[in-house]
């Protein structure tokens, strides 16, 4: 018989699998793993904070105070504060009743915001003040970035955080396009999260200011004006994504508050 | 109020663009080179062609003996490497580095005959894979095949 060469019918080296289909399941199977790894790991970290004792807080608190003070430039702001303010920061600040002082502070920003930085520090916008009318309406801001504190929202925050990083690493794909694609599918879960906390620092900024007041009026000021700036706003992107809940949500909800706690409503003070 | 998602919309963008930009060229290009591959080695198929030390068979009047090479260096896509480094989590079979490597060995193979069309006999071939920007994490790397062999004239 006579040799003939001839080549293989079928290549056996290579796999006939579609590559499309390697790639949704790996894809869907990562997506699942990174967020019930960060579910887990956020789910302790609020465990680690809720049990956590004043004096671990504290330390936090100092260890991260002298980075945040050189960061934001918060040294000798303090005078610069309009007198009323400060007294208003008092009385929010006895009413909160925080295991450890908290300092306000002042920027020029055009911007109508305020927040809340670790290490006990908050920060009034500029911007914030000149927009509000009342006294009322800023006690409020002021005393829900006070409730965030009492609620441990920064150590959460800071918490989640170092979990993002360390997982990140962990993974070692931080060189690979995969962290970064992946990385908003756990912004998800944080976004909700946050949507959950902001709810209830409301809560709190109610009882705080009833208690220095006697009554909750004029507290949705801020709100209406960042409903206003909502209804111009060009973001694309849903609220579900937003960190802050819609403000007219938020608006309903404290009115409901309101009349749940049976809070008495009288007239405000002008700024 | 800040959003979540917004600064991360632009690397979104770009990550999915870069995969599907890599899948469309990189299928577009492995399915003309497979095509092309699979006819050349039709053409070629009776050029006798061993890995064996020893010429096949007895052959008289050796006329000349010469060092054949076939080299090929080949790209992996975005697509192909965002689908290895998942893998990297899960372990097991890269499917899609398989058709790379394969394309690599064969063209290899390929070329090293297509210089030495009229040689009698190819004998001790021998294979080498080496990758291009090895250790350097965020390039797109490459596979290089050197094919090499002792071609025999009668």
């Amino acid at each position: 018989m006579k040799y003939s060469a001839k080549l293989p019918n079928e290549n056996h080296n290579v796999s006939g699998e579609h590559p499309l289909k390697e790639f949704v399941i790996l894809v869907c199977g990562t997506c699942v793993l990174a967020l019930g790894l960060y579910w887990i790991l956020g789910k302790s970290v609020d465990v680690l904070v809720d049990n956590m004792p004043p004096i671990a807080e504290q330390l936090i608190h100092q260890q991260v105070n002298e980075y945040v003070s050189d960061e934001f430039q918060l040294q000798g702001e303090k005078n610069q504060l309009p007198s009323n303010i400060k007294a208003l920061m008092n009385g929010l600040e006895q009413c909160a009743g925080l295991d450890y002082p908290v300092s306000l502070h002042w920027q020029q920003d055009k911007q109508v915001n305020a927040f809340a930085l670790p290490g006990g520090h908050i920060m009034l916008l500029s911007g914030l003040v000149e927009q509000l009318n009342s006294e009322n309406g800023l006690a409020f801001v002021i005393a829900h970035e006070l409730a965030h504190f009492d609620n441990r929202d920064h150590l959460r925050a800071m918490g989640r955080g170092v979990v993002m990083v360390a997982l990140s690493t962990l993974i070692g794909l931080d060189n690979a396009k995969v962290f970064d694609f992946l990385s908003p599918v756990s912004q998800l879960e944080t976004a909700q999260f946050s949507q959950q906390r902001e709810s209830r620092a409301d809560e709190l900024a109610l009882s705080i200011v009833n208690c220095h007041y006697g009554h909750v009026g004029g507290v949705t000021e801020f709100f209406t004006l960042m409903q206003n700036k909502e209804n111009h706003s060009t973001s694309k992107v849903g609220s579900y994504w937003s960190s802050h809940p819609p403000s007219q949500i938020r608006i309903s909800s404290i009115e409901k508050l309101v009349v749940q706690q049976a809070y008495e409503i009288k007239e405000v003070k002008a700024l | 109020m800040e959003n979540y998602i917004e600064p991360y919309l632009f690397q979104i963008y770009f990550a999915i663009g870069l995969v599907v930009v890599g899948y469309v060229f990189g299928r577009v290009a492995e399915q003309r080179h497979f095509k092309s591959i699979i006819n050349r080695e039709a053409q070629l198929i009776n050029l006798v062609t061993t890995n064996g030390k020893k010429p096949l068979g007895r052959l008289e009047n050796i006329e000349r003996c010469e060092l054949a090479t076939g080299s090929v260096v080949i790209s992996v896509d975005y697509f192909k490497r965002f689908v290895a480094s998942l893998r990297q989590l899960f372990g097991g079979n890269i499917h899609t580095y398989e058709t790379l490597v394969d394309r690599a060995r064969r063209e290899a193979v390929l070329r090293l005959k297509e210089a030495h069309p009229d040689a009698t006999q190819l004998i001790n071939l021998r294979i080498e894979t080496s990758s291009i920007y090895k250790g350097q994490g965020n390039q797109v790397g490459s596979v290089e095949v050197l094919a090499y062999a002792t071609a025999i004239y009668t």
